[in-house]
């Protein structure tokens, strides 16, 4: 059978559409789970009124922060490593107990000297709140 | 003699102790596998569960925010917060229940038990009653709870789309392990 010259462009077109949407499928489908330095900080907000912002209305708390790329400010708590080996920070609040607890997103990623009673500003997604408000995939910022 | 009414009082001081205080994890972690007839990795990992355990009752209460769970692949994490779990929504998986038995556990000693836990799971806006098998191990002065178990997705109202069906599992296997210490109780 002779194609015409139609047919050969459309099936060329049509060949190079799968081609180039099959690889931004791909691209798509193993793209990893970007890092917190290439996402916009959305909120900026000291630890306590984060805090307290979720013992006074959880789900209000949540529709403002839940899944935001948040700024915390404030004073260290305790500094540990968690089971799986990353940096943990629990920031101060007027709570007695509990506070935001932040996970690090790589091992080397909270400076040595960031000790107990320092202030300090972290970047990272708030997930809600359990005991402590939780963040991850946290960047130091200062 | 005085010497041992002094150790004796010592060890129920001790004992007391132990018995009235809470153990408490922020940093338990918790994985699962998904993964089905095709292999891709559904998995994920979560280290941000919090535990708490009364050491008088053994009532146990484990909470776990969705959103932590980490993926390899974004797509996968954000299908799953958004299609499959609908995080939004529901950002905690809650589990309240008793480690049955705990009369026989000595929290004031190192030692191995095999415990059953028997309450109530929430988990995608779902109430489900559970009872799952575990491992509490308590070594020096903390408490290690360590459980693998299976969690049917239809259970908890989790849809699977038909396109996706060969490759996630219908029972997912969660393991999960909290080093709990000593808290003061509130």
């Amino acid at each position: 059978m002779k194609m015409n010259k139609k047919t050969k462009i459309l099936l060329l077109l049509v060949l190079l559409g799968g081609l180039v949407g099959g690889s931004i499928g791909l691209y798509l489908w193993f793209k990893p789970v970007p890092g917190i330095e290439s996402l916009e900080t959305e909120l900026t907000v000291p630890a306590n009124d984060l805090f307290m912002a979720y013992e006074t209305d959880e789900n209000a708390a949540n529709e403002k922060y839940l899944n935001k790329v948040v700024e915390v400010t404030g004073l260290v708590r305790e500094v540990k490593t968690n089971e799986a080996g990353f940096p943990v920070v629990v920031l101060e609040t007027d709570d007695m107990m509990f506070g935001v607890i932040c996970e690090f997103e790589s091992k080397d990623q909270l400076p040595r000297d960031v000790q107990v009673g320092a202030l300090i500003t972290i970047k990272g997604l708030c997930n809600g709140k359990l005991l402590d408000v939780v963040l991850n995939r946290c960047l130091f910022i200062n | 003699m005085k010497k041992f009414f002094f150790l004796a009082l010592l060890g129920l001081c001790s004992f007391q102790l132990s018995a009235q205080t809470k153990f408490m994890t922020r940093t338990g972690t918790v994985n699962f596998v998904a993964e089905g007839a095709v292999k891709d990795d559904v998995k994920a990992t979560n280290n941000q569960a919090a535990c708490v355990l009364d050491g008088a009752t053994g009532e146990v209460v484990f909470q776990i925010a969705i959103k932590s769970f980490v993926f390899k692949k974004a797509l996968m994490q954000e299908h799953f917060n958004e299609n499959y779990m609908e995080s939004h929504k529901f950002p905690k998986a809650v589990l309240k229940g008793k480690v049955m038995d705990f009369a026989k556990i000595d929290l004031s000693k190192d030692g191995k038990y095999n415990v059953e836990v028997a309450g109530e799971m929430e988990m995608h806006g779902v109430k489900k009653q559970i009872r799952e098998k575990g491992m509490l191990e308590v070594k020096g002065g903390k408490v290690i709870l360590h459980s693998d178990f299976k969690v049917t997705l239809a259970d908890y109202e989790i849809a699977i789309p038909k396109i996706v069906e060969e490759k996630i599992a219908k029972v997912a296997d969660v393991s999960l392990h909290m080093e709990l210490a000593a808290a003061a109780s509130k």
